[in-house]
């Protein structure tokens, strides 16, 4: 299977994940909050959806 | 492309806040370079890429919380913050696509391209030096927010360009040449920011970029 493919998936799951999900939720009910603070899970997740939208846009542009 | 977004923020008096500045510069270098790296570096790449990034750090602004106080300071996290963003990205992106591909202009052009990225690219680093001293000293985002003014940062860039252009455009011997840029950038910035240790650290801010400039631009 491509490796870009496999990155924007995964990644884009985790971008979206950490992102958008509420802080609460994230932390409590999903337990993924890794002590940190919310600013940084937007951090992670905004860096995780970039390398996502890039690998999306390289699987669209493979020449 | 953050430190022309930097002036324009200083202009028109917009809070220059260092983890949103290293927030913007993370998304805009990551984009830029797993765009370049994966895809390449044409008319189409360019146009993904400076649009990519700046919504990207806009998504950041919108989910992020505040963590200087909105009533005080003016923060650039408004939608269209993004044209402007979009803009100061696209003309970086032609300068430095100019600079590597450099088939198409002379010595003159060639010198300005030079003179801009070492220009942006010196005050880039010396605005990183004062506002993480700053910051290591006061652990005060608000107080790092002021450390910035228009005035002399348009005295330091503009200074910069006219020094980088004359020395890049007419003095072709390598050595004297990074060595003139590196002393006139120190001295610039000793003369502007009146701060001896800000000069010193000045010698790696401008010999950083001279360096790097050199490396990418010698098969010429």
């Amino acid at each position: 299977m491509n490796k870009k493919l496999i990155t924007a998936i995964v990644l884009g799951i985790v971008g979206i994940v950490f992102t958008f999900t509420p802080y609460k939720m994230l932390t409590r009910t999903l337990h993924l909050g890794l002590g940190l603070r919310h600013n940084d899970h937007i951090m992670i997740g905004i860096i995780a959806l970039t390398i996502a939208v890039v690998a999306v846009y390289a699987l669209i542009n493979r020449k | 492309m953050v430190m022309l977004d930097v002036l324009y923020h200083l202009a028109t008096e917009t809070a220059v806040h260092i983890n949103y500045v290293a927030v913007k510069f993370t998304i805009i270098y990551l984009t830029l370079f797993l765009v370049t790296y994966w895809v390449g570096k044409s008319w189409n790449d360019a146009v993904f890429a400076t649009i990519a990034g700046p919504v990207l750090f806009y998504i950041y602004y919108v989910f992020a919380d505040p963590t200087i106080n909105r009533d005080v300071f003016k923060i650039d996290d408004s939608f269209g913050y993004i044209f402007l963003h979009i803009a100061v990205f696209a003309l970086s992106y032609a300068v430095v696509r100019n600079l590597i591909d450099h088939r198409a202009q002379g010595q003159r052009g060639l010198a300005v391209g030079k003179a801009f990225a070492f220009a942006f690219a010196v005050f880039g680093l010396d605005a990183a030096y004062q506002m993480l001293k700053v910051q290591l000293a006061t652990h005060d985002e608000e107080i790092v927010a002021r450390v910035m003014s228009v005035d002399t940062s348009l005295y330091i860039v503009l200074s910069l360009l006219l020094v980088g252009f004359l020395l890049y455009n007419y003095v072709s011997n390598i050595k004297i040449q990074s060595a003139a840029l590196v002393l006139s950038a120190v001295l610039l910035i000793w003369l502007i920011g009146m701060h001896g240790v800000r000069a010193f650290v000045g010698l790696a801010s401008a010999g950083i970029p001279v360096g790097l400039i050199y490396l990418y631009t010698r098969e010429r």
